[in-house]
């Protein structure tokens, strides 16, 4: 079954229209990953409406090819400005700006188109081996084990992410608070105050919307305007990216292991695995100067967060649960395709699988293409002042809201949760909490009011309900206990103290 | 205490008590709702309220329960690498013209339609950014045939608004 849906797969990547949306979702990622404060979530979520006009798998895959050209993308500003375009490429300002001020700015970004391409060919070459055993995995599942995951991601993200984790939790418990809105399963409402345009609900689009684009250009109105007034020098070697990066096969392979599997943990995305790949990089050659200018400090970043991007597509595929701010937008675009992560995508419809897997691999390629042909010209993305864009994006996220349903409840929503989120970020709650409530809360009642029907002896049974229920509660505790060891050591210290 | 400090906490502050108002309103309005469509909204909202609790009271338990709301574990040992990229300076002002505009553009949208708040809505940010004619002249035309777009491609009805209707019947 697997092979033959790999083969349907590749049929569907090698058509015109495929490679035309992969091509274009790889130049739109570039861009948009190159211009600072803006970054990968914001373009997918605003191109998120216009895929509805579109064939789902055509859709989908140009998200991904947004997500996959932004990591590349935001190495730009990194190595010409020192100013990451996103999180994910924040470690390669440590040696991408020395050496652009050493004269080596071509070297720099062919290195990182080099290093981006080889590590997403690694991750996405592993993705299409492990597929055989995840399909066996997801077909394992049933509802409580999804409500159990969905819980899990969320006690996850809570944890990982920074800030303490109740608030995460907090955050979390909202978005599942919105999404309880509305119309319920015996056809009773709920929060509606009575109003008709309610009785839909709230639009999970239209909260991430507001989330991730009007929150950041909130954000972003606070800093000063132009990130660049004055032209960068392109200077250095093109083509030492390939030398350097294939003299360094043990380095590209950890650093592309580094990000995939970072990357499937739900909530830490390529805003850890850059700085986990580095870390290690450091640690694994203390001969080498790094923060100096050396091309290491390029290759071992660039090539983990590129294979975050198949990394994250692990769980969100697998299970619903999105691994970072982007995939929380591709999980909204299936759901708002009617594609169910899991059980379809890896049941009647693993050949959609297959053939995103495949645009990584045929991307990673694009973008190295794409890298060096145009790399002398990409200094003057970063010219461009975020004070003109902030109000193209704004209008954008408007005129977006309202495509969603045509009604004023979702522009509300755009906007509400934009101021909302920029609150929650600056008192240091977990938008990505957040968002994965909201997107994951109607989907996980469904599965809650399920497995109470499946599952005798009430709410708590659902808990043990099965080995991998029980794994899986086993894991919720772990990590909430170990989250918080050295409180529970403090206390345990305190007690036995005052005992004695 | 520093004046930022202070502000910090009393947003802080102000985001619990909402919090906690708003999920102890949720889980006492969920008991209306049959048995089945209960369980979900009281969970979630307990969640919020005994997270909101235990944030609220954490200064005034002794120090090792207050520490309880701290920052979690650094699981993957990189925050010594991290830098916090958004250290700097921040302009309240400009953020200010931004919520402003951003109101004009909802009520200038509900009244006139979309289609004429958007370029107005650019145009009042622009200018009130000090951006140079040019610029300004050219954002607005872009914002009206992103607007003008949408209204095509996606069939919205954003031409009129609840004034122009008003006006519309009248007449």
């Amino acid at each position: 079954m697997s092979f033959s849906a790999f083969l349907e797969g590749v049929s569907i990547v090698l058509t015109f229209e495929t490679l035309f949306f992969l091509v274009l979702g790889i130049l739109v990622g570039v861009f948009i990953g190159a211009i600072p404060g803006i970054g990968p979530s914001i373009g997918m979520v605003l191109l998120l409406p216009f895929t509805l006009l579109v064939e789902a798998i055509h859709g989908i895959i140009f998200l991904v090819a947004i997500f996959n050209g932004a990591m590349y993308g935001s190495s730009i500003p990194a190595i010409l400005l020192n100013t990451p375009g996103a999180a994910g490429s924040a470690a390669t300002t440590f040696d991408g700006y020395p050496l652009s001020k050493m004269g080596e700015s071509l070297s720099a970004l062919s290195t990182s188109a080099v290093s981006s391409s080889i590590g997403g060919l690694i991750a996405g070459v592993i993705l299409l081996v492990i597929t055989p055993i995840l399909v066996a995995i997801v077909l394992l599942f049933g509802s409580p084990e999804y409500f159990l995951m969905a819980f899990l991601g969320l006690v996850l993200i809570s944890v990982v992410s920074r800030g303490s984790m109740i608030k995460g939790l907090i955050a979390g418990g909202i978005g599942v608070l919105l999404t309880t809105i509305g119309v319920a399963t015996t056809g009773a409402t709920r929060y509606t105050f009575g109003q008709i345009s309610l009785y839909d609900g709230i639009s999970f689009i239209a909260v991430l919307i507001g989330l991730f684009a009007v929150t950041e250009m909130i954000k972003l109105s606070e800093k000063s305007g132009s990130i660049s007034d004055e032209s960068v020098d392109m200077t250095g070697d093109k083509y030492i990216g390939f030398r350097e990066v294939l003299a360094h096969p043990v380095l590209l392979l950890k650093s592309s292991l580094i990000g995939l599997g970072v990357g499937s943990v739900p909530g830490s995305g390529a805003s850890v695995s850059n700085f986990v790949s580095y870390s290690e990089a450091m640690r694994s050659l203390p001969s080498i100067e790094f923060g100096s200018g050396v091309l290491e400090g390029v290759i071992a970043p660039e090539a983990s967060n590129n294979a975050t991007v198949a990394g994250a597509l692990i769980p969100t595929l697998s299970f619903g649960i999105p691994g970072s701010g982007a995939t929380a937008v591709l999980l909204g675009g299936l759901l708002m395709h009617g594609i169910r992560p899991g059980p379809d995508l890896f049941g009647s419809q693993l050949h959609l699988s297959y053939s995103i897997f495949i645009t990584l691999l045929i991307g990673s390629l694009i973008i190295l293409i794409i890298g060096l042909s145009i790399v002398t010209k990409l200094s003057i993305i970063t010219r461009i002042d975020t004070d003109k864009i902030i109000p193209i994006i704004v209008a954008l996220s408007v005129l977006g809201g309202l495509t969603l349903r045509n009604n004023w409840v979702d522009i509300l929503t755009v906007v509400g949760m934009g101021f909302v989120g920029y609150y929650l970020v600056k008192n240091d709650y977990s938008i990505i909490a957040l968002v994965l409530g909201a997107v994951l809360g109607r989907t996980v009642e469904q599965n809650f009011l399920r497995s109470l029907q499946i599952v005798d002896g009430g709410p708590l049974m659902i808990l043990v309900s099965s080995p991998i229920a029980i794994i899986l509660t086993a894991a919720i505790v772990f990590i909430l206990v170990t989250s918080n060891s050295s409180f529970i050591m403090d206390v345990f210290k305190r007690f036995t103290t005052d005992v004695d | 205490m520093k004046p930022a400090e202070l502000k910090s906490i009393d947003t802080n502050r102000v985001i619990l008590l909402t919090l906690l108002l708003v999920g102890s309103w949720a889980f006492v309005t969920a008991f209306k709702f049959p048995a089945r469509d209960r369980i979900y909204p009281q969970l979630a909202s307990l969640i919020v309220v005994v997270g909101a609790l235990l944030l609220l009271a954490a200064e005034f338990l002794p120090d090792y329960f207050g520490q309880f709301g701290g920052a979690t574990e650094d699981i993957f040992g990189t925050e010594e690498l991290e830098v916090d990229v958004d250290e700097d300076e921040v302009d309240e002002v400009k953020r200010y013209k931004l919520l402003v505009s951003m109101a004009v553009y909802l009520i200038a949208g509900y009244l006139l339609g979309l289609l004429w708040a958007t370029p107005i809505f650019v145009s009042l940010y622009t200018a009130w950014t000090k951006q140079s004619t040019i610029v300004i002249v050219l954002l607005t035309g872009l914002s009206f045939g992103i607007a003008y777009v949408f209204m095509v491609t996606l069939n919205l009805s954003i031409a009129s608004g609840e004034l122009i209707k008003g006006i519309a019947n009248v007449i």
